[in-house]
């Protein structure tokens, strides 16, 4: 009798139970297969600015070592030692480059300022 | 434990200040021109108002010119620095030396207007600072304006050329290697355009400087475009970098 009763309530509570499991891991695979992905795609992108940076610090080191560092004068890549320098993404770091020209276009900014003051001065001695 | 907080704090203290004094000083004096900008708008404000009531008193006119020769000054300091910092070739020696004796006279100006006592010395006074303003547009204004525009080619366009140069003559010997260099041809196609653009605006600037008239509204916008052009051209080497060392890595 309590084998019975055990296996009605038993067998619809397990397949429940199942159900929810199925619908509740699926989702969850279906991201885990999703960030794999992601990790992938982060790794191949990460290993091609590594790829690309360490040629410049590897170039430099030979250069060094053969001693034709060359100086920020010189012309880039005239020397096939240099060459992977141009592509090293370190090196092209524009914020730099930002400040200077905001720079600039503060000084044409001031320059206004002070060219709207003459206007005002002629206004005002005139009618002083 | 209270001598260990107060070395912490003293410590915390002393940290924050050289930050401070280290990073402070650049940009300190465009915070200075912009104060005495917004107090040059308020006192003009009054100052305009007042004139067309017939109200002006002596007082107020001492305080209106004293806040216009502050803003030349001001001005001028800022220049002197931001030249000081250039290459020093003898134009900008040249100006630096302007620059200077400016400063020295616009605050004997300030000086003369704190001194004036009545309106004849304070007349003298304004007479002084109107006529330094008639001259600043062609004696201070173009030159500076020309030293910086050349200076912009010199140390942001042409090194920019210069690794689109040195780029190009890589990637041309890749492809006779064998490699498939399509798309950075296609990415460097696209920066050459735009180097192209950049010489074209800074060109302009540099035509309408040596005319007699020239609009510093058009030179700002040319001066945006320029910008925003030149971080193009460096968010396409970054590109051209990233892609050129997964090809050539292999």
């Amino acid at each position: 009798m309590q084998k019975n009763i055990l296996l009605k309530l038993g067998i619809p509570v397990l397949i429940a139970i199942i159900a929810v499991s199925i619908f509740l891991i699926k989702p969850f695979a279906r991201e885990h297969e999703q960030l794999k992905d992601i990790r992938v795609i982060t790794e191949s992108e990460q290993n091609a600015k590594s790829v690309s940076s360490q040629f410049g610090s590897l170039l430099k080191k030979e250069q060094v070592l053969v001693g034709v560092l060359p100086t920020s004068s010189q012309p880039l890549a005239k020397s096939t030692k240099i060459v992977y320098d141009i592509f090293n993404v370190e090196s092209i770091d524009s914020a730099a480059l930002e400040a200077r020209m905001s720079g600039f276009i503060k000084q044409v900014r001031r320059h206004k300022m002070l060219s709207d003051i003459k206007q005002d001065i002629l206004y005002t001695t005139s009618r002083l | 434990m209270k001598k260990i907080s107060v070395a912490c704090i003293l410590f915390v203290g002393v940290v924050a200040s050289v930050l401070y004094l280290s990073v402070v000083p650049a940009y300190a004096q465009d915070v200075s021109f912009d104060s005495i900008y917004q107090r040059y708008v308020s006192i003009a404000d009054t100052f305009k108002k007042n004139i067309e009531t017939g109200g002006v008193t002596f007082l107020q006119q001492k305080e209106y010119f004293t806040v216009v020769a502050e803003l030349f000054l001001a001005q001028n300091q800022i220049m002197r620095t931001d030249l000081l910092e250039k290459q020093q070739t003898a134009e900008v020696r040249f100006i630096i030396s302007e620059l200077e004796s400016d400063i020295v006279e616009l605050s004997d100006v300030v000086a003369s207007i704190a001194q004036a006592s009545d309106e004849t010395e304070l007349v003298e006074a304004i007479q002084k600072i109107t006529a330094y303003i008639d001259s600043y547009a062609s004696q201070v204004r173009k030159p500076t304006l020309l030293i910086y525009t050349d200076q912009f080619i010199t140390e942001i366009i042409t090194p920019a050329q210069d690794r689109y140069d040195a780029m190009k003559e890589i990637i041309a010997q890749a492809k006779q290697d064998g490699k498939n260099v399509s798309t950075l041809e296609a990415l460097l196609d696209i920066t050459r355009l735009r180097l192209y653009e950049a010489r074209g605006l800074l060109a302009d600037i540099q035509r309408m400087l040596s005319s007699e008239a020239y609009s510093l509204d058009v030179i700002e916008k040319n001066m945006q475009q320029a910008q925003s052009v030149v971080t193009d051209i460096y968010d396409g080497f970054k590109e051209l970098s990233l892609k050129a060392g997964a090809l050539f890595s292999r």
